[in-house]
């Protein structure tokens, strides 16, 4: 057993003494977990730089010109004809920036001025300018960004970091997510390494019967299988199964405590928009969210990484949310309206309560939009270099990583694939993409498949 | 270029060429800083040596001058003076493609080669590139693989255990376990058995009343018991909800879609009917298009067209659409072809394109307003249909499966590997060729589509393909585990015409099905996987058993099958209005909620070749919390309680109508001691969190 592992599950183990469940071993609880049988190592490849990880995931693709990148070309040139390529239906008029861009903080990355508090906080950022997706289209993209394939329904990510590390929370499940869910399964990994969706999408949370009968129903049916298991000796689908109920059994108290945001103060509450803010009229193509939601979402996240949990998605938009073929200033307004407050209220609350130093936040979609102009006011789908950004855990505040050329229409340096993005998420979180390997259909499956390189350019 | 063929030209007949040409300031440039960098980095995969051993990489060759002016399949990869516009460039910066792919260059190494193209790609390396252009398909190689070959099931084999078989399927398997010096496990008990064959062939538990027919008969009679309870259960209507799911998995079909009811009852009517295999192919790939006896058979095959109309994915039809014919008849990823040569089959791109323009040549109304009356009806349906005369004809082959690559225009033709010869030619001028296709894709003499067909019932009833991998049939896929049991039931298939319940009939009255799941400790161990079958397999139950069994044992299950124009009106639903449950069987509900993706139920965008069968804590929630459970319980209990009146009584009650069995004096005693302290409805409901519950044993 490595120092890391005993350090980070000190506080665990500890818990768990409190709990009279001491003397058990390390390797029991490991073991417990499925961990010992299932996992390559049973522990990190090499020292992370995080623990967890929240993923922002802003579905139907923002646009990279009225989030974060700023290309004055645009502007001197908007109207010129141009091809983009690898854009489809891509139009052929250059669009310029729909809001006004502006410098902040002492690196001076660029934001638009939808998003007055993340202006505030810009120096966290580690932007990556040229992310490159392979689809083109929702579905395909949403798929690939995560879990790395377009087509084939592989494990997210979340599931391979979970699948490496375990989880350090005995309640909870490992990876969670908090709104939509889809391509949050586990693939062919084992079934516990699925996403779940915990607070307010997670159906079935409230014991019907109280608890101690429940504990008396779980213990019959729990000695029911076991005898079962003696007549029927048979694949550890069942073992699974006895593990997965006392896990429903805990998480039943520990999913509403860990989600239950009246314990937070009425200062947080108001500093991530929960309370306080007004919800802007939706139109077609926005986020579905209100401020209030997404407030939520955020600290909910921030919740669960304190209580150990390695990953939480929070897929926004309603699938469309961020896709302004047309309308585009209305709908980024309200979208900005909507997360704005509450992410930047998570980079500072994580900072706060020192967690930024192992919990990697990522923000981005699917793909980005088409310097170009469509339906004379909206942006066509881009994968060829989007912006993405990483902030906190072992990467490089203040930095910007990648280049598009002057439009914004292909990378020109440093291409990040989707491939990459995931083996260096991987590896901020102690895995090394290659080594983490899962045998299915008869090779050695890994998140990457031969692709994926570590950025090492933006570790801090 | 020019400048440079101008000095060659003159310098010939004078001195050596290359000498003369070394002394220019860009070729020395080129000497010193570029051809080292290709000979270490580039060689290996982009040289004629690398062409000769069938190794090129992407068809593209530089180690002559013209090699790199060329360019490879891709196009070309520099543009002299320009190296902001080179692939080349790009690619050694990974920014499309990334070479070399082990790790880039070192950054001043790619300056040179910016610096090279700037100065107007100077080299002297002579000669041309090696004439392969693509590494082609060598068919008559592919054509070896056994799932081309025609059927040979052999003479069932002799076997040492002679008294095991029931029938010939027990002698393939026998001997295969024989071969591994493996035995067969005991026969599971009947209970167990008749569960199965419920859950199996109607996806519908027992009825108390089937476990007690079973449970009187004298040991010698019990084979013939089960038979008569596989014809029972064959001739149900249920039988044909339960396989029609099974084939809408493959085809990945969309319920949300209007009017698909119509299709979705179509397959209920189908496998209830005992469709022959031929028929049912060629009407789901061109239903329109054929003819029909009467009114009713053509209304049939226009609702069996709307097919692929209902696969999904509207936004790459054609692909989509070649994926579900390519792997659901044929267990071939066709569209693996759509952008290169299959890396493992021997399907071309100009295969893929060959088919591609029948599907071009064909099309899906926008939306039911737009489509086809159905015959005797108002019903408007979706679906593929040949009718619009300009859209027909041979379609483009394209470059890397990008649409603004055009190649050659590929003459629509049957893919070449099943065939020695010329492949047929399909369409013409005013049809779209889809009618041949279906004809030949729906034709028992090929010998793969009746070994896919029949692999799947296996897979249906055992809990894993003869070829563990169902859609794929190629050199990637996992090759049978039971060749000569595979041919067998393919061969008996075809001559029973292509009748899906006579396979499943043989399956199901096999001893094989009948073994039990349990096997000694060395048998387990030698056979992990249980590859060789001296077991049974364990199986989850899927989703929609999982809902219709909560109905059923609560009484609320409606067996009806609704029809579509009724499914249209009132989209049937398992929670009623007053928040009570029940409804119809799970494949006619339309919005699945939650519990779906809870338990691996249907998807509308994968083709699915086999639910996953996962096991987890949501799962266990569900069942402990769940609305329609809370709902259910007591209703259950209820039944239980009106069965019988002595409280070890309903204990036994309870078990015989769960779990199909009656309890043991053990089970009877943990259930009394339970039912005393919390009551019959919840011990009932603990039931339904056990293992027993939920798996197929």
């Amino acid at each position: 057993m490595n120092d890391f592992l005993q350090h980070t599950s000190r506080r665990d183990a500890v818990r768990r003494l409190a709990c009279g469940v001491g003397g058990l071993g390390l390797a029991t609880l490991l073991a417990d977990e499925g961990l010992a049988t299932d996992v390559p190592a049973g522990r990190p490849h090499h020292e992370p730089r995080a623990k967890s990880l929240i993923f922002l995931n802003m579905q139907g693709g923002p646009s990279q010109f009225e989030t974060f990148t700023y290309k004055p070309e645009l502007n001197t040139r908007a109207g010129q004809n141009v091809t983009v390529a690898g854009a489809r239906n891509a139009a052929t008029k250059i669009m310029p920036h729909a809001f006004p861009m502006a410098q902040h903080g002492e690196a001076g990355h660029w934001v638009s001025d939808r998003f007055p508090h993340m202006a505030g906080v810009m120096d966290e950022l580690c932007l990556i300018e040229s992310t490159y997706a392979e689809d083109n289209n929702h579905p395909g993209a949403q798929r690939e960004i995560l879990t790395g394939f377009n087509r084939r329904p592989m494990p997210c990510f979340g599931s391979w970091i979970t699948y490496g590390l375990g989880s350090e929370n005995r309640d909870l499940p490992g990876f969670v997510y908090l709104a939509n869910g889809q391509h949050h399964g586990a693939g062919f990994l084992p079934a516990r390494h699925q996403g779940m969706p915990v607070g307010s999408k997670m159906p079935n949370l409230r014991n019907w019967v109280p608890r101690e009968e429940q504990r008396a129903q779980l213990d019959l049916a729990g000695r029911l299988n076991r005898m079962h298991l003696e007549r029927h000796a048979e694949t550890n689908d069942l073992d699974a199964r006895i593990e997965a109920a006392e896990l429903a059994f805990r998480m039943q108290t520990s999913a509403p405590e860990a989600v239950d945001l009246n314990r937070e103060s009425k200062h947080t509450l108001a500093a991530y928009g929960v309370i306080g803010t007004k919800n802007p009229p939706r139109q077609s193509r926005t986020l579905t969210e209100s401020p209030a939601d997404f407030g939520a979402m955020c600290l909910t996240a921030r919740r669960l990484v304190e209580r150990g949990v390695r990953v939480v998605s929070i897929s926004v938009g309603g699938r469309r949310g961020w896709d302004q073929h047309g309308k585009l200033r209305e709908g980024i307004s309200r979208n900005a309206a909507v997360v704005d407050r509450a992410m930047a209220a998570l980079l500072k609350d994580l900072r706060q309560r020192g967690l930024l130093d192992s919990t990697l936040v990522l923000w981005g979609g699917e793909f980005g939009r088409t310097p170009t102009a469509e339906n004379g006011d909206g942006r066509a789908h881009h994968p060829r270099g989007f912006t993405t950004w990483l902030a906190g855990g072992g990467v490089k505040p203040g930095f910007t990583y990648g280049k598009t050329d002057e439009l914004g229409a292909a990378i020109v340096e440093d291409k990040v694939h989707v491939h990459d993005l995931h083996a260096t998420l991987l590896w901020l979180m102690g895995l090394d993409h290659r080594r983490l390997t899962f045998r299915y259909g008869g090779r050695d499956q890994t998140i990457a498949d031969v692709h994926g390189r570590v950025v090492e350019g933006i570790f801090a | 270029m020019k400048r440079q063929a101008l000095v060659l030209g003159l310098l010939v007949g004078v001195v050596s060429v290359t000498t003369a040409v070394a002394d220019e300031p860009g070729v020395a440039f080129f000497e010193k800083r570029i051809r080292p960098v290709l000979v270490a980095h580039c060689y290996e995969c982009h040289s004629a040596e690398a062409a000769r051993n069938d190794e090129l990489g992407g068809g593209l060759q530089l180690d002559t001058r013209a090699g790199v002016l060329q360019g490879g399949e891709s196009g070309p990869v520099v543009v002299p003076g320009k190296p902001a516009e080179s692939a080349l460039v790009r690619a050694l910066k990974y920014l499309d493609a990334e070479m070399p792919p082990e790790k880039p260059l070192p950054k001043a190494v790619i300056a040179d080669f910016e610096r090279w193209i700037e100065l107007g790609v100077p080299d002297p390396r002579e000669g041309e590139p090696v004439a392969v252009r693509r590494k082609g398909v060598d068919y008559d190689e592919g054509r070896k693989h056994w799932a081309y070959q025609p059927l040979d099931p052999g003479e069932p084999p002799k076997v040492q255990k002679g008294d095991w078989p029931a029938g010939e399927i027990d002698r393939y398997v026998l001997a295969r376990m024989e071969e591994h010096g493996l035995a067969p496990a005991v026969d599971a008990d009947r209970f167990a058995v008749v569960r199965r064959l419920c859950f199996d062939l109607t996806g519908l538990p027992p009825t108390p009343e089937q476990v007690a027919r079973v449970e009187k008969v004298a040991p010698p009679d019990l084979p013939a018991a089960y038979e008569s309870l596989v014809d029972e259960l064959l001739a149900s209507p249920q039988f044909g909800v339960h396989w029609a799911r099974h084939w809408l998995d493959g085809v990945r079909f969309n319920p949300q879609l209007e009017t698909s009811a119509y299709y979705r009852n179509w397959l209920v009517r189908a496998f209830n009917e005992d469709m022959r295999y031929e028929p049912f192919v060629q009407r789901q790939v061109a239903g329109d298009l054929l003819e029909a006896a009467d009114v009713d058979e053509a209304a049939g095959n226009l609702v069996a067209a709307q097919m692929l109309a209902y696969n999904g994915r509207e936004a790459d039809f054609v692909e989509s659409s070649l994926e579900v014919l390519g792997q659901q008849f044929l267990g071939l990823s066709l569209n693996c072809a759509k952008c290169h040569d299959h890396e493992f089959d021997a399907v071309s791109q100009e295969d893929y394109y060959a088919l591609a323009g029948t599907l071009t040549s064909s099309t899906v109304p926008k939306n039911a307003r737009d489509g086809v009356v159905i015959p005797g009806t108002e019903t408007k349906l979706l679906g593929l249909f040949d009718d619009e005369p300009k859209k027909i004809g041979d379609t483009y082959l394209l470059l890397g499966g990008d649409r603004d690559r055009r190649g050659d225009l590929v003459p629509r033709r049957l893919p070449q590997v099943f065939f020695e010869d010329e492949p047929p030619r399909i369409g013409s001028e005013t049809t779209s060729g889809r009618l041949e296709l279906a004809r030949w894709l729906g034709d028992l003499d090929q010998p793969l589509l009746a070994r896919v067909a029949v692999n799947r019932v296996w897979q249906r009833l055992v809990g894993r393909g003869i070829v563990p991998t169902p859609n794929d049939f190629g050199t990637n896929g996992d090759p049978p585990t039971h060749p000569r049991l595979l041919d067998h039931l393919a061969t008996r298939f075809v001559e029973s015409g292509g009748s899906t319940k006579a396979v499943v009939r043989k399956i199901a009255l096999s001893r094989t099905y009948r073994l039990s799941v349990r096997a000694d400790a060395a048998t387990v161990q030698q056979d992990l996987e249980n590859d060789w079958l001296a077991r049974a397999h364990t199986r989850r139950l899927s989703f929609e058993p999982v809902m219709d069994s909560l109905l059923a044992h609560a009484g609320e299950l409606d067996l009806a099958i609704p029809e579509p124009v009724d499914q249209i009106k009132h989209w049937p639903t398992r929670k009623r209005k007053d928040k009570s449950f029940g409804g119809p069987r799970a494949l006619f509900v339309r919005d699945q909620g939650r519990e779906s993706s809870t338990f691996d139920g249907p998807s509308t965008e994968l083709i699915v070749v086999e639910r996953a069968r996962s096991v987890t804590a949501p799962q266990m929630m569900y069942l402990l919390n769940g609305e329609m459970v809370r709902n259910l319980a007591p209703k259950i209990a209820k039944r239980v309680e009106s069965t019988a009146t002595s409280p070890d009584g309903r204990i036994d009650a309870a078990y015989r109508l769960l779990f199909a069995r009656p309890a043991a004096s053990e089970e009877v005693e943990l259930g009394l001691a339970f039912v005393a302290e919390h009551g019959l409805d919840r011990y009932v409901h603990t039931l339904l969190l056990t293992n027993e519950f939920l798996y197929l044993h």
